[in-house]
């Protein structure tokens, strides 16, 4: 898997396995259990990340967003690509 | 009424003393921990022993030296080497001419810590008080007031719980719980004075050091867990008033991580899955609240913390 490949609505994605996590309040918290390192997410995160449990095209995902928050779909696009570019920076999905 | 132990296994131990819900076998006197008045095998068994010349290596975090799941081995500088094994063992090794008050305060601190570690209780960095709602803790970084908010709680007549470790249960029907500590605290004499204590009958903590030992033994003791209800955790700010916040999510979640014993051990030590299990239960089970403190530590600034905090005590 090339780290450096460029994420886009294309781009079929999952979340990686050895993060793990739970809900306090209205966040999610997690860790990663190979790099020991804490997350995390706000309410639109988490549910972002719950919809990446199962292999998900970018493109659906922000289709589904759009519709849910009542979103644009220029700017649901670019939100959810930075955020999936900055998780997957560490490591936290996998392309499939 | 306990049976006595039937048995020649050398492994096994009589309690000498109780604390952090653990029984405890010390070779030697320990008139700070409270004795054990029954007679019960010691789920932690202490001696001496001789370990291994520990060199400081920059390597390894502090003087942590060997750390697995299983074992932590970690020196003190001029007063021992400690090595803590599976919850159970705790050997010594003193360096020669070494304080052994030093030693006991380290027993009583990051020894125990990881001893609770092991044995699946959570270690926060906190003093505590018994309220009518149950436990109140107070957490906080070094200089924060932990200690000087729970002498002058005591002093108040609060009951006290533990000072600077508390040894914390998430299993069992009054989840979670707190245990009850060693009955002393250690103040700076700046913190003494204005509590109204006299520090010239006092142990220092070291030598040149202007921190003291402060029993409570004689005050309200506390025999057996309680409840935890809240989680107050101490900052200082530039302002000129005292500030109460509750927390909520993440920024609860990350308030407990931070005042946990050995934190940044937990992955070598093989715990952090357990930990960040144990940290969301108790998140969703305790309120949690950031309370800001101006720098300065007065008289009137400890009276007016008691003050919010015994009204925040009527919630």
């Amino acid at each position: 898997m090339n780290d450096k490949q460029n994420l886009t609505l294309e781009t079929r994605l999952v979340r990686s396995e050895h993060l793990t996590g739970s809900q306090v309040d209205n966040e999610w918290v997690m860790i990663d259990l190979d790099s020991g390192e804490y997350y995390g997410l706000n309410a639109i995160a988490s549910d972002i990340w719950q919809r990446l449990a199962e292999p998900v095209l970018v493109a659906d995902l922000c289709a589904d967003l759009k519709q849910r928050y009542d979103v644009e779909t220029e700017r649901c696009e670019r939100e959810v690509l930075a955020l999936l570019r900055q998780m997957q920076e560490k490591h936290m999905l996998r392309v499939v | 009424m306990s049976d006595l132990p039937v048995t020649d296994d050398p492994s096994f131990k009589l309690a000498t003393h109780h604390a952090f819900g653990l029984r405890w076998h010390f070779p030697f006197e320990f008139s700070a921990f409270t004795s054990a008045t029954d007679a019960c095998i010691a789920d932690v068994m202490v001696e001496f022993a001789h370990l291994p010349t520990i060199s400081a290596d920059p390597e390894n975090q502090g003087r942590l030296s060997r750390v697995d799941a299983n074992e932590v081995i970690f020196m003190v500088e001029g007063v021992a080497t400690f090595q803590v094994c599976a919850g159970r063992w705790v050997r010594l090794h003193p360096e020669p001419g070494s304080d052994t008050q030093m030693m006991k305060l380290i027993l009583m601190g990051a020894v125990a810590a990881f001893v609770l570690h092991q044995r699946g209780l959570l270690p926060l960095h906190g003093s505590g008080i018994v309220t009518p709602q149950g436990a109140r803790l107070f957490v906080g970084h070094s200089g924060a007031g932990k200690s000087t908010t729970l002498a002058a709680l005591v002093k108040r007549g609060y009951p006290m719980i533990c000072d600077d470790l508390a040894s914390i249960c998430l299993e069992g029907p009054d989840e979670p719980s707190v245990f009850p500590g060693v009955p002393l605290y250690k103040l700076w004499a700046d913190s003494a004075e204005a509590l109204g204590l006299a520090t010239d009958v006092l142990p220092r903590v070291r030598e040149q050091l202007d921190k003291f030992i402060v029993s409570a033994a004689g005050g309200r003791q506390v025999a057996d867990s309680i409840p935890l209800h809240t989680i107050y955790q101490l900052e200082v700010h530039d302002q000129p008033q005292v500030s109460f916040e509750e927390l909520h999510n993440a920024a609860k979640f990350h308030a407990l991580l931070d005042h946990t014993w050995q934190n940044l051990t937990l992955k070598r030590m093989g715990l952090h899955k357990i930990h960040f299990q144990q940290l969301v239960s108790l998140s969703n089970r305790v309120r949690v609240v950031a309370v800001r403190r101006p720098r300065e530590g007065t008289e009137t600034g400890i009276l007016q913390l008691i003050e919010r905090l015994e009204a925040d005590f009527q919630v």
